[in-house]
């Protein structure tokens, strides 16, 4: 597995398999598609140059994911960090996402995409997992090394906190 | 990998209103040939890193290596270098007993030689004086590579000239 070329192809085949649903967990983390572009490009060859000390132990996206979700979780605090004021953060998926003409359906993603980034980034990144890429907990709970229980609540926490926020809105 | 009907079985438990807009939910499109030139970039940055890993490290140059001729690339000091070269050649011919190296033709126009014309041909044919030999003559740390890049041209004749007052002939000799 050493010889690049065939660490090459087995890049080629981990990206069709998996570029597809860790390019939507990465998108509804960063919400811009540049951003998680770069992110998603990070993650594979962050595998690629890692694969040697991939175990085996835990399923192989479950991998994936805690390397997507580590950079998305990093990305998201440099981001807090170079002062971004809120207001400009909250709004920056409205501003991505919002047409001009909005069908039903399309409203209420984009009301939920702003709700969630009302979250803090750990309860984000959980309620992404679980309501978007519809993981189990026990594979959550490898992605983010949390307990299931911990999963769970924090999980509960995050529904309860968009409801309230589809109520004020 | 998805478990879809557990997600939402939950979520009905947890918030009706969610449920109903996670069934109704579109995936995020990427514009159109993402993935393919996706491949392609993250393909192509870890063939630069590779190249970079495999490029050997850059090798300091030796102390006394060929890099202070370097200067020798601005004309003003590669003629100021002609300059010297051309007075070392009058000053082995006038003070230099004669060897017998050079035959009697050469030996005599040499002798005729003016300075003005021992100067237009160096300067004319400094491409073509040794490297070696200069590098050679660099070893006797008669010039500082570094301090001559901001010298003037007056600054350049005079050390020249004490150069010449301080070289013994056996040097010269090897020079040329």
């Amino acid at each position: 597995m050493r010889d690049p070329v065939t660490l090459e192809r087995g890049l080629k085949l981990l990206m069709d398999r998996y570029q597809a649903p860790l390019y939507q967990h990465l998108r509804r983390m960063v919400t811009d598609h540049d951003d998680a572009n770069d992110l998603l490009q990070n993650c594979f060859i962050k595998a690629y140059r890692n694969i040697g000390q991939f175990e085996g132990k835990a399923k192989l996206y479950t991998w994936l994911y805690r390397i997507a979700s580590n950079e998305a979780i990093t990305f998201l605090n440099n981001r807090k960090r170079r002062a971004v004021d809120s207001i400009d953060e909250n709004n920056l998926l409205g501003n991505s996402l919002k047409a001009d003409t909005l069908m039903d359906g399309e409203l209420l993603q984009v009301q939920l995409q702003q709700a969630m980034e009302t979250l803090p980034q750990k309860q984000k990144l959980v309620f992404t997992l679980r309501y978007y890429d519809e993981l189990p907990y026990e594979e959550m709970s490898k992605v983010l090394h949390t307990s299931v229980g911990a999963l769970k609540a924090s999980y509960h926490h995050a529904v309860k906190k968009i409801e309230h926020f589809f109520n004020n809105s | 990998m998805k478990h879809t009907e557990a997600v939402l079985k939950e979520l009905e438990e947890l918030s009706p209103r969610l449920a109903q807009i996670k069934r109704a939910e579109t995936p995020i499109e990427p514009p159109a040939s993402y993935f393919s030139e996706l491949q392609r970039d993250v393909l192509w940055q870890i063939r630069q890193e590779q190249q970079t890993a495999a490029r050997p490290a850059a090798t300091p140059a030796p102390a006394n290596g060929f890099a202070w001729l370097d200067f020798l690339r601005r004309p003003r000091h590669a003629l100021a270098f002609a300059t010297f070269a051309a007075l070392l050649v009058a000053a082995i011919w006038v003070l230099s007993p004669r060897t017998g190296s050079l035959d009697n033709g050469t030996d005599s126009a040499l002798a005729t030689l003016t300075e003005e014309e021992a100067l237009a041909y160096i300067e004319a044919n400094v491409q073509d004086f040794d490297l070696d030999l200069l590098a050679q003559f660099a070893d006797l740390d008669l010039l500082d590579a570094t301090a001559a890049a901001g010298w003037s041209d007056e600054e350049w004749n005079d050390i020249l000239e004490s150069l010449l007052d301080e070289t013994d002939i056996q040097t010269l000799e090897e020079l040329f």
